[in-house]
């Protein structure tokens, strides 16, 4: 290739991009129309947002509804609903985004997938990542998905302690359908969401929204942390689960 | 207000401080979802977009630009609303009139200059779709290199050799004619 071309060809492209005429509207008029969807939607704060797209979910029982709704708020944790997918729209009555994680709340009892894992690259990490002080350097570390995902693993495959870390605040990384609520636990760094119970957990490809259903997820604890979002799998218990947690350096 | 003090404000709910924000930010944002193949839904797919960021504004790291971090959301919200119509994302902007008005004086050298400009612009519309996002983004909204790949969720390397074989597709194309 020749830079000389290569530049010339850039200079057209850059004179096109200038020449496009690319009608807005008037940005007042999009702040205006912005200001008074968030204002619908409980304006108060995102924690307001999220309390507000609550409430207008299907209604769980009150007392539980009433707790998840307060430490939601308290949290200012980012939590929204989505349109359940269409193929699993009778089947699922809510879904949650949570840190990356779409929960997908069911009354129907979820077939268990056959073990899949995603493909793997020795590619870094593509964001900031850190490691639980109390377990120590993991006995292995796997990278997919692009680098979006990074995963360590301690102790026996199958029975071990696993942490995913991923670069999921916007879309969506990975879905679980889950028969009860999480439990809402504090870490000194935030706010934590318990998974007690085996649930499927699968992954979703942030290219073309592909949806691979990987395994049955032990207990799990997720969270948010600078962006990144964290799911802690094979902890001994919660509180085994909040102590790794907290010890992330 | 610069943007790190609207943010702040914002997050403690402050929607005048974040209307700041939406129209510093609407006319890229527009550009940003027309161009990435957002179509005639570029203004629903902005404001979607708006909204979305407000929700996920405590996820914003404050020590990182803006910016990229709002484009990023408006990619993939245009991305969400491509996959749902199930169909490629055409770039359909046009080249605007002020263009071929720019040397009165020599007509015939304006037409020249017009017409390599819509057989460029045909050519970026028929790049394949991931080597037109990447030469999208760092020509027409002149992104660099790292905002790009931020924008479009992609590995920095993807990010070079998309961008790499769109020039040379593209100079395939256009570059025997002129």
């Amino acid at each position: 290739m020749t830079s000389e071309k290569d530049e010339g060809l850039e200079a057209d492209l850059l004179a096109l991009g200038a020449a496009l005429d690319v009608p807005s509207p008037p940005p007042a008029d999009v702040a205006a129309a912005v200001h008074a969807r968030l204002r619908a939607g409980g304006g108060q704060g995102p924690a307001a947002a999220v309390r507000a797209r609550l409430e207008t979910a299907q209604a769980p029982p009150r007392r539980t509804r009433r707790r998840w709704v307060l430490v939601a708020a308290i949290a200012a944790v980012l939590i929204a609903i989505t349109a359940a997918t269409p193929q699993g729209r009778a089947a699922i009555s809510r879904v949650l985004e949570y840190a990356g994680i779409e929960l997908q709340l069911t009354d129907l009892p979820t077939a268990t997938p056959t073990p899949t894992e995603l493909p793997t690259a020795k590619t870094g990490a593509t964001f900031p990542h850190r490691t639980p002080a109390v377990l120590g350097t993991p006995d292995r570390t796997l990278t997919s998905d692009n680098g979006r995902v990074l995963s360590m693993f301690w102790g026996d495959v199958t029975d071990g302690v696993r942490l995913d870390q991923f670069d999921g605040g916007l879309s969506p990384v990975f879905f679980k359908q889950l028969r009860h609520q999480p439990q809402p636990v504090r870490l000194a760094t935030g706010e934590a969401w318990w998974i007690a119970d085996p649930h499927p957990v699968g992954h979703i490809a942030r290219e073309d929204g592909t949806r691979t259903p990987l395994r049955l997820a032990t207990r799990t604890l997720i969270w948010q942390a600078n962006g990144i979002g964290h799911r802690l799998e094979g902890a001994k218990n919660r509180e085994d689960a909040v102590r790794i947690a907290e010890s992330l350096r | 207000m610069d943007d790190d003090e609207a943010i702040a404000r914002s997050l403690t709910g402050d929607l005048s401080a974040y209307e700041t924000l939406v129209a510093r930010y609407s006319a890229l944002a527009h550009r940003t979802a027309a161009l990435l193949g957002a179509g005639d839904e570029a203004e629903d797919v902005v404001q979607e977009a708006f909204v979305k960021a407000f929700r996920h504004l405590a996820s914003f790291r404050r020590d990182a630009p803006f910016r990229p971090w709002l484009l990023r959301i408006v990619a993939n919200e245009t991305h969400n609303l491509t996959r749902s119509r199930g169909r490629r994302a055409d770039l359909t902007v046009r080249l605007s009139a002020t263009a071929e008005a720019a040397a009165p004086d020599d007509p015939e050298g304006a037409a020249l200059a017009t017409d390599r400009r819509t057989r460029l612009l045909e050519a970026v519309r028929s790049l394949p779709e991931r080597e037109r996002q990447a030469v999208v983004c760092r020509y027409f909204l002149q992104l660099s290199e790292a905002e790009t790949a931020q924008v479009l969720d992609w590995p920095l390397g993807s990010v070079k050799s998309r961008t790499h074989r769109g020039l040379a597709r593209l100079r395939e194309e256009v570059g025997r004619d002129l």
